[in-house]
């Protein structure tokens, strides 16, 4: 997608009194601090269809959304940084996303790591080396100027979003509900670990509606 | 992990006065490099008196020192971040309240996210309570194992063991690090309750309107994370140069039941907060002003 901030803004603001159902006429009023051009701000909800992207892997092959899509897989996306203190919870303290992978790999799922991080940062260009040191099995897609970041709305690593097999964003936010990683999976009752990946896919793969379909994820900030 | 007793690990923490603490000096094997966040950030504890009442409330305080440029988070962190920790080691006798959170600052990151921060320094108070239990002269063992993540361009982990011993005598006098307290209180807020609450709270449809007459800025934040709770344009929004905010929230207001949080409120120079406590109107009520 290559429309200017402007026009995006305006689309962008448009789909938001649509879907309100109110004129937007607060527009005026959310100013960004002067001389600071404001960026684009995701409007994404569940139930809408997934932006689209074409992103290239730290192998520097092409990955289209659409593709998946047409051949009917749900996708899950993972915004990733491996300098995260939380993205290494969950890659070398815990193994969660390759137990997820290899649990629904039967099952028509693909998983995408995506990395935003701006290439000015010091966390940039370590994709490659993470791959193989954490043996991650799926691709890691680089959006070095963030636009697919900021059209989904990914504020931090991790930031979970899975794609129904009709392109249809079905969940969006934490992994799980245990940023500390002090809870556990064995106790069923509400301090219980709670994957909420693990329970979309699962509904997502008995089409079932998802019944947590947003919480608010945790993590570190995109590096943008 | 929150272990039920004192971990093994001790760190000896420098002080400022001998009055104030007196940590139990043990080999450091907290090591930093498992948690290299401990290189930005110092934690100690602090009492405001000078003893342990052996009755009723004394506060006590976990402060963070927090090297320049870095930041710890707020009970709410923003879009980022994680706030820190304090586990109690239970003692029978002792009930340790829920800290006491100061307001912090906003932090707009990377252009589009917004994060609740303090810098230089964080006190977080937790009102101990003791129960008449213990006879003047005996000694307190306090122990906790903190947490935190603390953030510049990376997000780095820390943690500390503290464990401190203080007497318990009553009629105590303040402690050298009584002004500490003072000072942190300053960024408490007042309750939402307050009669002297400067604060006009009014909803129009799903949008929040918060105003204060004659102040030339406001910045509201919230105490609530998740998705439903969470006004739309906080970004921009959730600070103005004036004495009116306007937070728009999810148009399925029927979702939202409750907002809480701190409106900061600068007039005269002088900075106040104040908690918001508000609900939108019902379905089938009226769109009255509330107080």
């Amino acid at each position: 997608m290559t429309v200017s901030l402007h026009r995006r803004w305006l689309s962008v603001a448009t789909a938001a009194a649509f879907s309100m159902g109110v004129v937007n006429l607060v527009l005026a009023e959310d100013k960004a601090p002067e001389g600071k051009e404001k960026p684009a701000q995701s409007t994404l909800k569940i139930g809408e269809k997934a932006p689209s992207f074409v992103l290239k892997d730290t192998d520097g092959k092409e990955h289209n959304l659409a593709d998946y899509t047409a051949q009917g897989k749900i996708v899950v996306l993972e915004w990733f940084n491996s300098g995260c203190p939380f993205i290494k919870l969950h890659h070398e303290k815990q193994s969660t996303f390759a137990d997820l992978s290899k649990e629904f790999s039967e099952k028509n799922v693909v998983f995408i790591a995506i990395n935003s991080t701006n290439t000015g940062h010091a966390d940039f260009g370590k994709d490659a080396q993470a791959k193989t040191d954490w043996k991650i099995e799926f691709p890691i897609l680089v959006d070095a100027d963030g636009k697919v970041g900021q059209a989904y709305g990914a504020k931090t690593t991790p930031h979970m979003f899975v794609i129904d097999k009709n392109g249809v964003l079905a969940y969006s936010g934490a992994i799980d509900n245990d940023p500390r990683n002090e809870k556990s999976a064995d106790d069923q009752s509400a301090d219980g670990k709670v994957n909420y990946v693990r329970t979309a896919l699962n509904e997502l793969v008995e089409g079932k509606p998802v019944t947590t379909a947003e919480t608010k994820p945790y993590g570190c900030g995109v590096k943008y | 992990m929150r272990p039920a007793v004192c971990a093994l690990l001790f760190v000896f923490l420098a002080c400022s006065t001998a009055e104030s603490l007196r940590a139990d000096a043990l080999e450091s094997k907290t090591s930093d490099a498992e948690f290299p966040g401990n290189k930005y950030v110092k934690a100690r504890f602090a009492l405001e008196n000078s003893a342990i009442a052996p009755a009723g409330t004394t506060n006590l305080a976990v402060i963070f020192d927090i090297l320049p440029g870095w930041h710890l988070y707020w009970r709410n962190p923003g879009d980022a971040g994680l706030p820190p920790s304090v586990t109690f080691t239970p003692v029978l006798g002792v009930k340790f309240a829920a800290p006491q959170w100061p307001a912090p600052r906003r932090e707009i990151a990377a252009g589009s996210l917004i994060n609740f921060v303090y810098e230089r320094q964080l006190v977080l108070i937790f009102p101990i309570e003791t129960i008449p239990d213990w006879s003047s002269g005996t000694s307190l063992k306090i122990s906790a194992q903190v947490d935190w993540m603390v953030c510049k361009e990376k997000c780095i982990p820390g943690r500390a063991q503290l464990t401190s011993s203080w007497p318990v005598s009553a009629g105590a006098g303040p402690s050298a690090d009584a002004d500490v307290f003072n000072e942190a209180r300053k960024r408490h807020p007042q309750p939402a309750s307050a009669e002297t609450s400067p604060c006009e709270i009014a909803w129009n449809g799903s949008e929040l309107h918060l105003g204060v007459t004659g102040a030339d800025r406001l910045a509201f934040f919230p105490y609530e994370n998740s998705p439903n709770v969470y006004p739309e344009n906080l970004l921009y929004a959730g600070e103005s140069r004036s004495g009116a905010l306007r937070l728009r929230y999810p148009a399925d207001v029927a979702k939202l039941e409750h907002v809480a949080g701190v409106l900061a409120v600068t007039r005269d120079g002088v900075e106040t907060f104040h908690e918001i406590s508000t609900s939108p109107p019902s379905a089938e009520g009226s769109i009255d002003p509330v107080k």
